[in-house]
């Protein structure tokens, strides 16, 4: 059966495993690679989604709707790596690159060679960032969620999401410096006021 | 600023990818969905079942309580609301004052929580008796019984403008003085029910308080 996000989280909300199942399909990928993201490595990221898919299941009689579902989802999942890389101590992240699709612009070996290899450095900084600053940053940079969405989703006031973007993408880019891995941006100064 | 732009493109780019977990993974979170039941808030239908019920037992214990409370109510005289808060404490140093002259001195706050509190202790220091006969004559009379001693003394209150008055005038004209109420003898007491038909105290000694405002 084919739902829409609403009908399915309303019918889900009152118990529909199939309405569930429709949700579990849908945002399977984008909560898979949040956890990936965060850090962890495959397996770790497929228990992390199954943790917060569950976690939405248990919790959705009490989903009030105040933020979407993917966001309050996004958040679950975000708080479901955390919990596992502070089990498991792992905060590596992991360096597995070679699925990862790239655009398809014709760029020459050697660019791609590039690419790939700027991706997995700005990864590993990404993973490497403090929980706050990498949990705001995914939210932001890969799930392409607003200000308010993100602040909604994490229970923070916008100024402080915000804030929490600078200071990461300002640690995010001096560890790229620092590692030599800031490919021609090193002349870009953090002002503190990029995204105000 | 370009520059900026260019390395939150970077950013993006670097963090996009179609990467999906394995095939059996969604029918793996259907089977633990299976198995797990959601949290369910309490509905609210429950909720006021459970506030009828705990007002219900509230009503039933005040119910099952209250001839309790009305008798405490009925022991302690009816002046606590009627006579004049004023006076109130000039009947319990009365009170006070009797019950020396009987030996056993104690500090009264009013004169219900006295005949509360001697009820409660069983009248063992003061040596008096409050009773359910004493509380009869009251509730028939135009006096309060504030207290009975085991020495037979009585100690009435009238509450009643008239009878206050003529009882007053009566015993003033005798040379009594009022100190907060007027010890009397039988053989006075005879005399004043004569002197004030309405009055009808008991024969035998005792402390007549008049309390009329």
């Amino acid at each position: 059966m084919i739902y829409d996000e609403v009908t399915a989280v309303r019918r889900a909300k009152r118990g529909d495993q199939d309405a569930f199942a429709w949700l579990v399909e849908t945002y399977q990928g984008p909560v898979y690679r949040l956890a990936l993201r965060m850090g962890l490595p495959p397996a770790d990221a497929e228990e992390a989604a199954q943790n917060a898919f569950i976690a939405a299941w248990k919790g959705l009689p009490e989903f009030r709707g105040d933020a979407k579902f993917s966001t309050w989802l996004y958040r679950l999942t975000t708080n479901a790596a955390i919990d596992l890389q502070r089990r498991e101590k792992k905060h590596a992240g992991h360096a597995d690159i070679d699925d990862i699709e790239r655009p398809d612009d014709g760029p020459s070996p050697q660019e791609t060679v590039e690419r790939r290899e700027r991706s997995e450095a700005i990864r590993d900084a990404v993973a490497a960032l403090p929980e706050q600053y990498r949990q705001v940053l995914l939210l932001r940079y890969m799930q392409e969620l607003s200000y308010e969405e993100i602040g909604k989703a994490l229970d923070l006031p916008e100024g402080t999401v915000k804030s929490r973007i600078n200071r990461a993408k300002s640690q995010l880019k001096e560890a790229l410096a620092i590692s030599g891995n800031l490919f021609g941006l090193g002349a870009v100064q953090s002002t503190g006021k990029e995204e105000w | 600023m370009p520059e900026l732009d260019m390395f939150e493109q970077m950013l993006r780019d670097s963090l996009r990818s179609d990467e999906q977990p394995s095939s059996g993974f969604a029918a793996a979170v259907m089977a633990q969905v299976a198995r797990t039941p959601q949290r369910r808030p309490m509905p609210r239908a429950k909720v006021i079942r459970m506030v009828a019920g705990l007002a219900a037992c509230v009503v039933i214990v005040c119910a099952a309580t209250f001839p309790l409370w009305m008798r405490a109510g009925s022991s302690a005289p009816k002046a606590a609301g009627s006579a004049a808060p004023a006076e109130a404490p000039m009947a319990t140093e009365s009170l006070a004052i009797d019950a020396s002259e009987e030996g056993a001195v104690e500090e009264e706050a009013a004169p219900e929580e006295s005949v509360q509190a001697n009820t409660a202790a069983g009248a063992s220091s003061y040596g008096t008796v409050t009773n359910d006969a004493a509380r009869a004559e009251s509730a028939k009379s135009a006096y309060d019984v504030l207290e009975k001693q085991a020495s037979g003394v009585a100690t009435y209150r009238v509450t009643d403008k008239a009878l206050c008055g003529a009882a007053r005038d009566w015993l003033e004209s005798r040379g009594h003085k009022d100190d907060g109420g007027f010890v009397l003898h039988a053989d006075e007491v005879e005399k004043l029910n004569e002197a004030v038909p309405g009055l009808s105290l008991p024969a035998g000694d005792c402390v007549l308080i008049l309390a009329a405002s």
